[in-house]
């Protein structure tokens, strides 16, 4: 448990002073609106309000590539990992550390992300904003951890960058269905359906579970 | 010649091949007679007849990706080289099955909705499934170092199984909302259940023959690497 | 009826094609192997 208040405090230590992945995602994403309003015929405004929840989810897709990516990168730089893999007690820890410290970071870059859309597509939610935080965090959980594990695979591969996405997003599309069913229900003023958020919930365990047992897997050497 | 596997998978492969080898030629025979004169369907007519190869093929792949997943645990928990290599035959036969399972559907589809794709429940999960077991045999050619290779292989096929349920309720999610219709197509009239059933054996029969070989193969080229390695060893040595 | 022609024909093509190309690689290992054997052996 100290394991993970550390890593979890070290992450988000680092990614204060440097900023490094909060502002690249952040960049990214308001790229990625600028393209989604080119992209679409009537652009990112209230004519297509219908397509909103799942363009906030893809863009939040293609912008955790970048913040897991980087998500092991200064343990890699120090060949740090080795030393992680002597950790006393549960390696799951570490992991648990990691993903919690993106899981926030991605979090604060999807927040600005919501803001934006919520502005652009012209929706008030008021009251139901809570509603869409706790969508955007159980939604975002699956990714953080499942994420940080393969992160963790593909880093230590050739093409690591371009195999990321590849082995990442197969397994993020009943996120990505369930998330973008439950947004569009807040977004559109109705309680989400209980079905995707019971999926969101499964999958998050899952993905917790698989990763916090695997990445022990992965560290050792 | 040389000596027989050390390992009992690649043994039992091995011990495999000409059984399954025959059993295959025969049902092939038999399969091809009976699905050319099984009756045309009333409805789709003589389209239907793939019906007798393409859900066969997901069976099949399905085995595949099972087998590719409870090995690569296997080969967690007891650090056996043979079980790694079951896993990465199993998911390169389950790919190719499932590719054909990909190419086959459109085309019936074509034939009978007069369209290639449709994102239905079975075809997507298919296509989803696909992309998870090509990013593992990519994984596999991407990593560097046999004992990594089967580690980092082991862990995305366990997670590539546990996404199989996951998928299976979020695409049921998606369609519930937007065509609620569920596409009946696998009923099977008088006359069909022979060709159908011929059709699962053959392919599984195929699958078994194609994974055995393959195990094979994965043996042989491991010990010509170790002697390969070996021979470097000596050479450095020297 | 040509596409069920098709299905089959590439569904068939593609396994025996892969099939003989695993057998081929197999003959090819087995003799490398035998004749380093014999050559460790002498």
């Amino acid at each position: 448990m100290n394991v993970f208040r550390a890593i979890l405090w070290k992450d988000l230590l680092t990614e204060w002073r440097r900023r490094e992945r909060v502002l690249s995602m952040l960049v990214f994403t308001l790229l990625l609106v600028v393209i989604f309003h080119f992209a679409l015929p009537g652009g990112a405004g209230p004519a297509n309000r219908a397509a909103a929840p799942g363009l906030l989810w893809a863009a939040t897709l293609f912008a955790s590539i970048l913040g897991l990516g980087r998500s092991l990168s200064p343990e890699l730089e120090n060949d740090a990992l080795s030393g992680l893999a002597l950790v006393p007690g549960d390696r799951g820890y570490v992991l648990l550390g990691k993903a919690t410290a993106t899981w926030l970071i991605l979090l604060a870059v999807e927040g600005v992300l919501a803001g934006l859309f919520l502005a652009l597509f012209e929706i008030s939610i008021g009251a139901r904003a809570g509603a869409l935080l706790a969508v955007l965090g159980l939604g975002t959980g699956g990714i953080a951890s499942i994420g940080t594990l393969l992160a963790s695979l593909s880093s230590r591969s050739r093409f690591g960058e371009v195999l990321l996405p590849l082995l990442l997003f197969p397994l993020l599309v009943p996120i990505l269905i369930a998330a973008a069913d439950a947004t569009a229900a807040i977004l559109a003023g109705d309680p989400p359906s209980s079905g995707s958020v019971r999926l969101l919930v499964v999958i998050d365990v899952v993905y917790l579970v698989v990763s916090f047992v695997s990445f022990e897997y992965v560290l050792e050497e | 010649m040389q000596g027989p596997p050390a390992d009992p998978i690649a043994r039992a492969a091995r011990r495999a091949l000409p059984a399954t080898g025959i059993v295959l030629a025969g049902l092939t025979v038999v399969y091809a007679w009976v699905v050319w004169n099984a009756p045309p369907d009333r409805v789709q007519g003589v389209i239907q007849k793939i019906l007798y190869v393409h859900p066969p093929l997901a069976f099949a792949a399905y085995l595949g990706f099972l087998i590719t997943g409870v090995a690569g645990a296997l080969y967690l928990v007891r650090r056996d080289d043979a079980y790694d290599r079951l896993a990465s035959a199993a998911a390169e036969v389950g790919v190719l099955f499932a590719t054909l399972m990909l190419i086959t559907g459109p085309i019936w589809a074509r034939g009978t909705w007069g369209r290639w794709w449709s994102w239905d429940l079975r075809l997507t999960l298919t296509l989803l499934l696909w992309f998870v077991y090509v990013a593992y045999l990519l994984l596999r050619t991407f990593t560097e170092g046999s004992e990594r290779i089967a580690r980092f292989a082991a862990v995305y096929g366990i997670a590539g199984l546990a996404v199989i349920p996951l998928n299976y309720f979020a695409v049921q999610l998606s369609q519930g909302s937007i065509h609620p219709e569920n596409l009946e197509r696998g009923s099977l009239g008088p006359g069909m259940g022979l060709p159908f059933l011929l059709g699962v054996l053959t392919t599984l029969t195929a699958f078994l023959f194609l994974l055995a070989l393959r195990v094979d193969v994965g043996e042989l080229r491991a010990r010509a690497r170790a002697r390969l390695e070996r021979a470097w060893a000596r050479g450095e040595a020297a | 009826m040509s596409y069920v022609v098709a299905a089959y024909g590439i569904t068939a093509l593609a396994l025996v094609v892969y099939g003989l190309r695993l057998a081929r690689e197999r003959r090819t290992l087995r003799r490398e192997l035998a004749i380093e054997m014999e050559s460790n052996g002498g």
